[in-house]
């Protein structure tokens, strides 16, 4: 018999400031009674199965971040519970008797205000409370976070940082999200456009699958792992990535068609990245797409964009 | 062994050598000696060694030793590693690691049921902490018949290496996930660990026992070096930046002080040492145990204790003469 464990539950993309108080109670359950604080979350997204058709939503994260994030918001052990239609159409109360309970030795439970599951999602939190005293288990549920920079109620979650990100505010998916938002993937070679404007850029080929934020330029910051190595992980690094200004969308001046993600790294000159793994974290939006009648506007453009940049990005430094 | 390429720095205009202790988080896809080798590049002397090799595919901690502190790295080393694994389950390889080839893929099947899945793997972990005896990788430095054994391998030998003891402080799983088939692959379980052990200890080997423990084969994917005795990532200075900085090199003694006992010394007691005479002090130190004397120009002398004498064992001259 493994020991028992405090366990909070959720699909977690993007492991957001609410989520992260799930986290946080579960975290200090574990502490109180001396025990493990396991995450327990779900991949695929569960909507790919039980969403009548419609796709997913987009991932904030990739499964291996949300990991990885979980880990540094006080979970012990992430056990990723693949989502296939049978356990979608498992009983709740089987479910948390033979998973929950018998597999995670689970003593207690933090789910968070609007947590659903089992079969026709007739699980909820009354559910639990009714299940705990025999299965000796105790059940928390968390009330939602709000945040005052969301319209009323203002409750954190990952659709309204979708939402964010759909209207390119990537400043308030930050203050969500407590960390910028970022898009990871590996550069790979472009146009070469940008070299002859004098504006050189990086382009990454992002993972498939996650949220982009709104077509537009945005203050970046790059950061850029070794060749030979894996995709970089959520959590920023030493030394913080190098300033920048992100292009994301169609390269339209140039009649480009598909959906870019480009940067152009702030006051360096001969840059190798061809191949490397690369991190966008995306912090303001600087301004929209724009179709340019010549590529003079444009070049003039990308100067006030990357000046921008700088007092975004480096506040205490002073344009000369 | 050692072929080095001349330092492509001119010498450094400061009279005194850099020395001292360097740690380095090592970047994947590189050789340990390739690292020594950019840091004696960065720090512009050849003489520079390193406690501990990683696999190239391995990350982080990586003891680096400059100049005179490399006549210290046998004490410098850590005896115990702690790092972060992410085993596969469901496949196995020659060289226990993702480089080598596939040589088995008996899948996951066993652990089909997630609520038993979990309990299997911290039963086998479980069960492979403590004291073990440990057959190394066949793809390793080990010598067989004279040979190493990776040498016999490619060459189509079958090697029988033989177990060593070992111990596994700690070996608890942090994350268990299913990553499903591709063209290449079947259904494999990906299960990352956290994993403190003696020196010696090959986290390959636990891989590969531990598929074999569930039914299955197993190897390690990814593995990060997140302590090597007192030193921690957080200590670690990565590559790209000693190559385009000069690195902070930790002084020697201040290295010293954070493995062993460290005691200062007079003048006179630093020029005996220095002659490789023994002295007389009044610190008590567990017999086999060695410590470090530090005299006031900087010289350092490893010593043990033999009855009421501290027998010099190295000796590292100070600056004052």
């Amino acid at each position: 018999m493994s020991e028992r464990t405090s366990v909070t539950i959720g699909v977690f993309d993007g492991v957001h400031r609410g989520q992260c108080a799930l986290l946080a109670r579960a975290r200090l359950d574990a502490d109180r009674h001396q025990r493990r604080c396991l995450a327990v979350t779900f991949d695929p997204h569960p909507l790919s199965i039980v969403g009548g058709g419609r796709p997913a939503p987009c991932s904030l994260t990739s499964l291996a971040d949300r990991i990885t994030l979980l880990g540094a918001a006080g979970a012990d052990e992430v056990a990723v519970l693949p989502f296939t239609a049978a356990r979608a159409g498992q009983p709740a109360a089987e479910f948390v008797e033979e998973y929950l309970r018998t597999g995670l030795g689970m003593a207690h439970l933090v789910v968070g205000h609007d947590f659903r599951f089992g079969a026709g999602a007739t699980g909820d939190a009354a559910l639990l409370a009714r299940l705990g005293p025999s299965l000796d288990f105790t059940v928390e549920q968390v009330p939602p976070v709000r945040s005052a920079a969301l319209p009323a109620p203002g409750i954190i979650s990952a659709t309204a940082i979708r939402h964010a990100l759909a209207a390119g505010e990537v400043g308030l998916a930050q203050v969500l999200l407590d960390r910028p938002y970022s898009l990871g993937g590996t550069v790979i070679r472009g146009d070469q456009r940008g070299r002859l404007l004098g504006y050189p850029t990086a382009n990454i080929d992002v993972v498939p699958g996650h949220c982009w934020p709104a077509d537009g330029v945005y203050a970046v910051r790059l950061q850029v792992g070794e060749r030979s190595a894996g995709p970089l992980g959520p959590l920023p690094g030493e030394p913080p990535g190098m300033a920048g200004v992100a292009s994301v969308g169609a390269n339209v001046t140039f009649g480009g068609q598909e959906r870019r993600l480009e940067v152009h790294v702030l006051d360096r000159t001969g840059l190798d990245l061809y191949g490397c793994p690369a991190r966008v974290d995306f912090h303001a939006r600087l301004r929209g797409m724009l179709t340019f009648t010549d590529p003079a506007e444009l070049v003039a453009a990308m100067a006030s964009d990357v000046a921008q940049a700088r007092v975004v990005l480096e506040p205490g430094a002073h344009a000369t | 062994m050692t072929v080095v390429a001349a330092p492509s720095m001119p010498p450094s205009p400061a009279p005194s050598q850099p020395a001292g202790l360097l740690i380095v988080d090592k970047p994947m896809g590189m050789t340990s000696h390739d690292v020594v080798s950019k840091v004696r590049r960065a720090v512009g002397t050849r003489r520079v060694g390193h406690a501990g090799t990683l696999d190239p595919r391995a990350t982080g901690v990586l003891i680096c030793a400059v100049g005179g502190a490399t006549r210290l790295l046998t004490y410098l080393q850590a005896e115990e590693k702690e790092y972060e694994a992410l085993i596969v389950i469901g496949e196995g390889r020659l060289s226990d690691d993702a480089d080598g080839e596939v040589t088995a893929q008996p899948g996951v099947a066993m652990l089909r049921d997630p609520q038993r899945a979990r309990t299997t793997l911290i039963d086998a972990a479980a069960a492979l902490t403590g004291p073990i005896a440990q057959v190394p990788p066949q793809v390793s430095a080990k010598h067989v018949k004279g040979r190493r054994a990776h040498a016999l391998v490619r060459a189509g030998e079958q090697v029988d290496l033989a177990a060593v003891d070992v111990r596994v402080d700690q070996f608890r799983l942090r994350s268990l996930r299913w990553q499903p088939a591709d063209e290449h692959t079947p259904e494999t379980v990906w299960a990352e660990f956290t994993i403190t052990v003696s020196a010696g200890t090959y986290i390959r080997s636990l891989a590969r026992d531990l598929g074999a423990a569930v039914g299955s084969a197993g190897h390690v994917r990814d593995l990060r070096r997140t302590r090597a005795g007192a030193w921690t990532v957080a200590d670690a200075v990565p590559l790209a930046q000693v190559v385009t900085a000069p690195p902070a090199i930790i002084d020697t003694a201040v290295a010293l002080r954070r493995v062993m006992a460290c005691h200062e010394v007079d003048a006179g007691t630093e020029r005996a040492l220095g002659h490789g005479r023994s002295v007389s002090g009044p610190w008590p130190a567990a017999s086999g145990q060695p410590m470090a004397l530090i005299g006031p120009s900087g010289g350092i002398a490893i010593v043990r204790r033999e009855g009421e004498y501290l027998r010099p064992v190295t000796v590292l001259p100070g600056s004052g003469r």
